[in-house]
């Protein structure tokens, strides 16, 4: 536990000040200190990554790893405070990220919003507020951002509601949620199609991919830009889950996703652990320090290109059993239609 | 040209014997000569008249059945028309260039998708393979005089009921190694008696698949594929690494194959591209396979018993087939149940 506070006193320091540590150390620190907490990486990383001498060589977990019955935590079990759940069926096994304090994460989420220069401005959620949902990460991470949620207990988006609130709205605001919630209320016949005031923004996250919706990004910016009068660089996608405790940003179509210093990727070609070139395709693994609790190092399955220290995301691969946050709040709407 | 004819072309382009493409025209029709003259039907005579033209609309992962849906059309006389994906399907190509004049005039192909569906308002029967949600919007499409027959995705596996012999392991790589698994028919899961040792049988069809592929690496795919057999080998080995009831064999430094063993019977999809589970055969298969029971295609089975086909048959699919066969279907086989020909003609009627 002593060794626990003192890294996380040395991550939140980092967190802070990028010149108040080294990333590749405090890497190989933590990943060493969750190889002596953590029987579960420490047998994988004996298998895969004896010795990491950089960041880089650390084997990143697959996400599956958070469904095991036996728990991915690095410290002891009587000491979690909270858990995320991922999204899934009664079908499916759904998994578990399990905090001893989450102040690392609420940290995480306000000074990447700072660092990467995200509008400072009310956030309105179309989602249900973490009183009501206490599993999910995505509501947990826009609680930190003080926003308004306006989804009940029921689940049901309530158009005529939300219609009603939006327009009684003068101040500028990011209007947040899923896509799928996003794709419910432009197809809603009863749904909104209003000028948000000018200077609001839109914040999409959790993907469409594994679920019934076909539809390319592009296309799915323009529905939101012509629905709400905006430009489509106004609108940022949130891209993380629920196995991590940071964020990565992309605004407008086009553009990468950025992360704050302490969350950095590889892309790697799948099947080896060689990384792509630049402009190539592979599969995305993350490094997130504020993972001091569980793993460092995770590997989504997510298809990615590289673009210098960044990436641009090609798409949850839907090749894989459907999961993210989109799913939760689809399953919501789906049973009360 | 006439029936007989048409088979021999065929025979020369296919792996068909001009023997089969006649017998199965004798079985679906009851007389080999029924698509070139009338024959005796009772107390009148028949001619089978072929519908044309016949749309195929073919996906990128099963090209032995795109080339199968051509045959039929061709065999029975019936302009074709074919909606190719846009990266075409090599194997299907290649048949297409090989064709004789007299049946390349009888086929039409396109990747267009506007073309297509002009084709689906033309067509006289529509033959279509691909995901529920595709031959849902194809549905869609078709008028109620049209003839449809959607092949949506179904998924297979192997039961082992004895290894005399020693030759499963070498049987089902092959099964898992044709095509790289593509398809419907090769096996996700195979199921071994407990008897026999799965684990063992395991590490034995490891080592037949590094052979295979030594010979000959499957051919590249595509990332998506790639990223998706990556996730599920890394999910296994990290399961390997801290479950003993878990047991990963795969090739190194690539994706070419993988093979998992677990303990556990219910059944766990594959994400193909040579990735194969083997399974402990539990006294209640139906069970086991009941998550996917509606959607079960084929079961290789070994030994190859009619008896034991009767008894398998009950957890879903409608073939068992013996291992080493699946991605080999007989020409008589009826794909997802449906008769080859018959219902691509109608019949004429004198007397």
């Amino acid at each position: 536990m002593k060794r626990f506070k003192e890294l996380s006193i040395r991550i939140k320091s980092f967190i802070d000040d990028e010149s108040n540590g080294d990333f590749n150390d405090l890497i190989l620190e933590t990943h060493s200190f969750q190889k002596s907490n953590c029987q579960l990486i420490n047998n994988y990383a004996n298998q895969y990554c004896q010795y990491p001498k950089k960041w880089q060589e650390v084997a990143p977990i697959p996400t599956e790893a958070f469904k095991n019955i036996e728990k991915i935590i690095s410290f002891p079990e009587e000491h979690i405070s909270k858990t995320f759940l991922t999204s899934g069926t009664t079908k499916t096994t759904r998994g578990k990220h399990h905090f001893m304090d989450t102040s690392i994460y609420e940290k995480s989420i306000l000074t990447s919003w700072q660092n990467l220069k995200l509008p400072d401005l009310p956030v309105i959620s179309l989602s249900q507020s973490p009183t009501i949902n206490s599993e999910s990460s995505l509501i947990h991470m826009l609680g930190v951002l003080e926003a308004k949620f306006l989804i009940g207990s029921s689940g049901e988006i309530d158009s005529m509601k939300i219609n009603s609130f939006l327009q009684n709205s003068r101040r500028p605001f990011i209007l947040a949620g899923t896509a799928l919630a996003f794709l419910h209320l432009i197809k809603d016949p009863l749904g909104i199609k209003l000028k948000l005031p000018q200077g609001s923004w839109v914040m999409e996250t959790g993907g469409y991919k594994g679920t019934n919706t076909k539809i390319t990004k592009k296309d799915f910016y323009s529905m939101i830009s012509n629905n709400f009068h905006l430009p489509m660089e106004r609108i940022i996608n949130e891209y993380s889950m629920t196995e991590l405790s940071s964020q990565f940003y992309s605004k407008g179509v086009d553009s990468t996703h950025k992360s704050p210093h302490w969350l950095k990727t590889r892309i790697v070609k799948p099947g080896t652990k060689i990384e792509v070139e630049d402009g190539e395709k592979g599969v995305l693994s993350i490094y997130d320090l504020a993972n001091l609790g569980s793993s460092i190092s995770i590997m989504t399955g997510d298809i990615a290109i590289k673009r210098k220290s960044n990436f641009e995301l090609v798409g949850r691969n839907e090749n894989l059993e459907p999961r993210g946050c989109s799913r939760a709040t689809e399953e919501i709407l789906s049973s009360h239609n | 040209m006439k029936t007989r004819e048409r088979a021999k072309a065929l025979s020369s382009v296919t792996e068909f014997s001009f023997e089969d493409l006649i017998g199965l025209v004798n079985k679906e029709f009851g007389n080999p000569n029924s698509l070139d003259e009338f024959v005796e039907y009772g107390d009148i005579f028949v001619k089978a008249k072929p519908v044309s033209p016949i749309l195929h609309i073919l996906a990128g992962n099963t090209p032995e059945a795109a080339i199968q849906s051509l045959t039929r059309g061709l065999l029975i006389g019936a302009y074709n028309q074919v909606k190719l994906p846009k990266q075409g399907i090599k194997d299907f190509d290649n048949f297409i260039k090989n064709l004789p004049s007299e049946l390349i005039s009888l086929v039409e192909t396109t990747s267009n998708r506007k073309v297509a569906d002009d084709w689906i308002n033309s067509a006289s029967a529509v033959i279509a393979f691909g995901s529920d949600e595709t031959l849902m919007q194809i549905a869609e499409k078709i008028h109620p005089l049209q003839i449809f027959i959607p092949h949506n995705h179904k998924i297979s596996l192997a039961v082992i009921d004895s290894d005399e012999n020693l030759d499963a392991a070498q049987l089902a790589a092959i099964d898992i190694y044709s095509h790289d698994q593509r398809g419907c028919l090769s096996p996700h899961d195979i199921y071994v008696c407990p008897k026999i040792k799965p684990r063992s049988f395991a590490s034995r069809l490891a080592n037949e698949l590094n052979l295979l592929n030594k010979k000959k690496p499957p051919e590249k795919r595509t990332t998506e594929e790639s990223a998706a057999i990556d996730h599920l080998r890394r999910s296994y080995e990290f399961r390997a690494c801290n479950d003993t009831s878990v047991q990963i064999w795969k090739s190194e430094n690539n994706l070419d194959w993988t093979v998992v063993y677990e303990d556990e019977i219910q059944f766990a999809q594959s994400p193909l591209g040579q990735f194969v589970f083997v399974k402990p055969l539990p006294k209640d298969l139906t069970k086991a396979v009941s998550i996917i029971g509606e959607s079960i295609s084929t079961i290789a089975l070994h030994p190859f018993k009619l008896e034991r086909a009767e008894s398998l048959i009950l957890a879903g699919g409608n073939r068992v087939c013996p291992l080493g066969t699946s991605q080999k279907p007989s020409t008589y086989w009826h794909h997802d149940g449906y008769q080859s020909l018959a219902p691509l003609v109608r019949w004429v009627n004198a007397g």
